[in-house]
């Protein structure tokens, strides 16, 4: 099992961003996490460095109701650009919402990788260790 | 010398009785007495025969000393004088030449005759003449100038035939006479230049000329121009007459007075087809067997022993009559039989004029039979349970049934005019715009409209006719329309409770939203940190957990509050309504957020005139006067003085409120389908909880209003809500 370099945690609740910080730390599968609270910022920083491949994650594990700019925002800008991205990135949605409307919405964008819903639990870990 | 003077003078010796003793050689030659006259002869038989006057008047006269002499015109061409004288008790007669002085009166009688008189040689050169046949000439005439002039020889008067007379007059040595147009003269009158003709009566006579022993040619020339074109006048006149008569456009057939067909004009003759030899016959309507059929000798017969007109229309069956028609058919006639005198000549004649009026009966017919079906076409149009009407181009009403009267209260009726009876219809009116427009198009209009007075609604149809009038169906559909009108209501209704339906029903989705989201969220936090407290073996990690389980506990309470709030106003929407200004609530929401507008220093300004109450509930309003401030406030722009403007205004039965500020504004394609979602935020604003615009929409929505926004980013954002009708 290959350690994950880079984890983002794009998520508004504070209180998440700590809880999901702990998790994933404790389970030992990245080295690094990052929070963001806006999902603007977390563009703004793809973009950035999309040439660098050494500072994109490998995994981001996204929100959907979030202010200022949501996760669907999130996901139709970021569908304009992954591809040019100098790394694959495993983009996993993870929200409160069990409502099946959002999952099927989702499953719309093809590089999305997975729908998980909160809370975050050392099986949902696992299976994000799977994936890499 | 007695006997010289006796052979010089004529003389003639007679008894007391007349009877001639002796008579002298000159008398005797003078009075061409044979020789066994010149003894015993009676004067009576000698002289009497050639003057008139016998022996006995003659001796009467000598005895009262009056003239008893005679003058006598001789076989020599001498005219003598004859003087009666006693001589014992026998008479003397005795003869004295006159010639010349009987000469000197003829020529006198020449120049008196009221006619133009020219002797001409037998040649016809001109020898004398009198002043009027001078002045009839003209002086400058070359037969007065020129010597050699000879008249029969002038082309001029050869063409006009007056050369003819002279020879003709030579030639039977008998008066010749013709009219002659002699010549023409100019009459100049008003400026205008007329040739009036002279006609002449130009009469060559022959005269023997003792002196030289041939004939000498007279000619008379007596001036009738007056008559010749009076006769012209009567001739033209009766040509005219007769063109007038010929080209009538009617009949016209001419009688003598014994009944005979003296002429029938063109138009007849077409009429009765009749072939040209037809014409030859002699036909007589009083012995005709066909025209006694219609009894025309008994009408011909009347109208000439009355002398009066008679007019008389009769339908004739010309198949019967095969010789002087070939029309074959029946045919109605207009006859007008007058009784007349010929203008020219006088005669009494009979004329009858034939009218043919086979078309106009049988169109009178037509019309009749038209006129029967029209009243029937109107009979049933009376049965129908439909108003109907025709009318003139100008609103003429020439038919109504009984079902448009009633429908009109009573007051139209044939002949009256539409647009000037029921002022429903007066100019500018549907009706009369769609009149006009179904007369110009010349196709039909239908419309609806309403009857004030009848309080009715009429389904028209305007219907133009070939005629150049138009028909009108009216239907009444004042119950269909109620019918309408109660669907329409019903729909309507029907349409409301559908949307407050889809509302509660989007409220319902809101809610599942608001309860998968913002609900599950921090139970799912809750169940994370009981997991990793359960799991956790070191206090210190145990605090921290428990800490921020009570974060999220907290969070939990807060956001339930929230949506027990939002519950209890969509629950209670019976809630109590009062009269409110908005200027006092606005106050009342000022001084709460006193330190709120002091310290942002936002200007508010208001314009309440145009609607200063409402009636709703006051916390409502209080709460929505609020949120409006507050946002103004929260989400204002450093760039510029905040300010907010708050205006009321009714429309279509609505009060309208606005706020509008000059904050930062809200992207509305991105954030507009969230705008007054429940904890939606779009700013990066810390204050911003995303729930006073949600609470606002549910408050202004829970009392039958909306509210909806516009904004530019940058610039500002207006919220509009329009509250339920009163």
């Amino acid at each position: 099992m290959q350690l994950l370099n880079m984890i983002f945690i794009v998520d508004d609740d504070p209180i998440h961003q700590q809880i999901a910080n702990i998790m994933i730390r404790r389970q030992g599968i990245g080295e690094n996490v990052r929070t963001f609270s806006d999902a603007q910022d977390t563009l703004d920083y793809l973009k950035e460095h999309q040439h660098e491949p050494d500072l994109l994650p490998d995994l981001i594990l996204l929100d959907l109701n979030m202010p200022v700019m949501d996760g669907w925002e999130f996901l139709n800008d970021y569908a304009s650009f992954y591809e040019h991205l100098s790394k694959e990135i495993g983009i996993f949605v993870l929200t409160s919402s069990i409502d099946d409307k959002d999952r099927k919405k989702v499953d719309s964008f093809s590089f999305v990788k997975g729908y998980l819903t909160k809370p975050l639990s050392s099986e949902i870990i696992l299976k994000l260790q799977q994936y890499t | 010398m007695g006997k010289a003077l006796a052979a010089l003078v004529p003389a003639l010796l007679l008894d007391g009785q007349g009877y001639l003793l002796e008579a002298n050689d000159r008398a005797a030659e003078l009075l061409q007495l044979e020789n066994h006259y010149r003894r015993g002869g009676h004067y009576d038989q000698i002289i009497s025969k050639r003057t008139r006057i016998c022996w006995v008047e003659l001796c009467q006269r000598l005895e009262s000393e009056l003239s008893a002499s005679i003058e006598m015109y001789c076989h020599t061409g001498e005219w003598m004088e004859w003087q009666l004288s006693a001589f014992g008790t026998n008479y003397l007669f005795t003869g004295f030449n006159i010639t010349s002085r009987r000469r000197r009166n003829d020529k006198r009688v020449f120049e008196n005759l009221p006619v133009g008189l020219q002797q001409f040689t037998p040649e016809g050169y001109h020898v004398d003449s009198n002043t009027i046949q001078r002045e009839i000439w003209g002086d400058e005439h070359p037969l007065f100038k020129d010597p050699d002039y000879n008249i029969i020889e002038d082309p001029f008067y050869q063409q006009i035939g007056l050369s003819q007379l002279f020879r003709e007059a030579l030639h039977t040595l008998q008066p010749a006479r013709r009219e002659i147009l002699l010549r023409y003269k100019e009459d100049i009158r008003d400026g205008v230049t007329r040739l009036q003709p002279y006609y002449y009566e130009a009469t060559v006579f022959p005269v023997p000329n003792r002196e030289t022993g041939s004939t000498d040619l007279f000619l008379m020339l007596n001036e009738i121009t007056a008559q010749k074109l009076a006769v012209k006048r009567l001739e033209k006149s009766e040509r005219l007459l007769d063109n007038i008569v010929e080209n009538l456009p009617i009949g016209y057939i001419q009688f003598d007075h014994y009944g005979f067909v003296r002429r029938v004009n063109h138009t007849q003759r077409r009429f009765f087809r009749m072939r040209e030899a037809a014409l030859d016959k002699h036909y007589n309507i009083m012995s005709d067997a066909f025209a006694s059929i219609y009894g025309f000798d008994k009408l011909f017969a009347k109208v000439m022993g009355e002398n009066k007109m008679l007019r008389i229309e009769m339908q004739m069956d010309f198949s019967l009559e095969k010789e002087w028609t070939d029309l074959q058919k029946e045919v109605w006639v207009d006859l007008t039989i007058l009784p007349l005198q010929d203008p020219v000549n006088k005669k009494q004649i009979v004329v009858m004029l034939v009218n043919d009026i086979t078309e106009q009966k049988r169109e009178r017919k037509i019309r009749t039979q038209l006129q029967r079906n029209t009243e029937q076409l109107h009979l049933l149009f009376d049965a129908v349970d439909m108003g109907y009407a025709t009318m003139e181009r100008n609103g003429l009403v020439t038919f109504v049934n009984r079902k448009a009267v009633a429908m009109s209260g009573g007051d139209i009726k044939r002949g009256c005019n539409i647009f000037i009876t029921l002022p429903e219809f007066a100019a500018n009116t549907p009706f009369a715009i769609r009149f006009a427009e179904a007369m110009k198009s010349n196709v039909s209009e239908s419309f609806y409209s309403y009857f004030s007075r009848m309080d009715k609604w009429y389904d028209f149809m305007l219907t133009p006719m070939p005629d150049g009038a138009l028909s009108v169906f009216i239907r009444d559909i004042t119950e269909s329309r109620k019918m309408q009108k109660d669907l329409y209501r019903a729909n309507n209704q029907l349409n409301r409770l559908n949307k407050s339906l889809v509302n509660q029903n989007q409220q319902l989705e809101d809610f599942a939203h608001i309860t998968s989201h913002n609900l599950r969220a921090p139970i799912a936090n809750l169940k994370a940190l009981m997991q990793m407290y359960m799991a956790s073996g070191q206090s210190q990690e145990r605090e921290l957990y428990l800490s921020m389980l009570q974060e999220v506990i907290h969070k939990i309470d807060e956001t339930l509050n929230d949506l027990v709030d939002v519950v209890q106003i969509r629950k209670n929407d019976d809630v109590e309504r009062e009269q409110l200004y908005f200027a006092e609530r606005l106050q009342y929401v000022k001084d709460v957020l006193l330190v709120d507008i002091e310290v942002s220093g936002i200007q508010l300004t208001t314009s309440f005139e145009k609607a200063p109450m409402l009636e709703f509930p006051r916390v409502y309003l209080d709460s929505i006067l609020q949120n409006l401030v507050t946002n103004a406030i929260r989400y204002r722009t450093l760039e510029r003085i905040p300010s907010l403007h708050l205006k009321s205004w009714k429309e279509n039965g609505r009060i309208v409120l606005t706020a509008e500020d000059n904050g930062l504004g809200i992207d509305m394609e991105r954030f507009g389908s969230k705008l007054f979602g429940f904890r939606k935020t779009f700013h990066k604003n810390k204050d911003a909880k995303g729930i006073g615009l949600f609470i606002t929409k549910t408050q202004v929505e829970a009392m039958g209003g909306s509210i909806r926004a516009e904004s530019t980013p940058g610039e500002g954002t207006k919220f509009i809500i329009t509250f339920k009708p009163e």
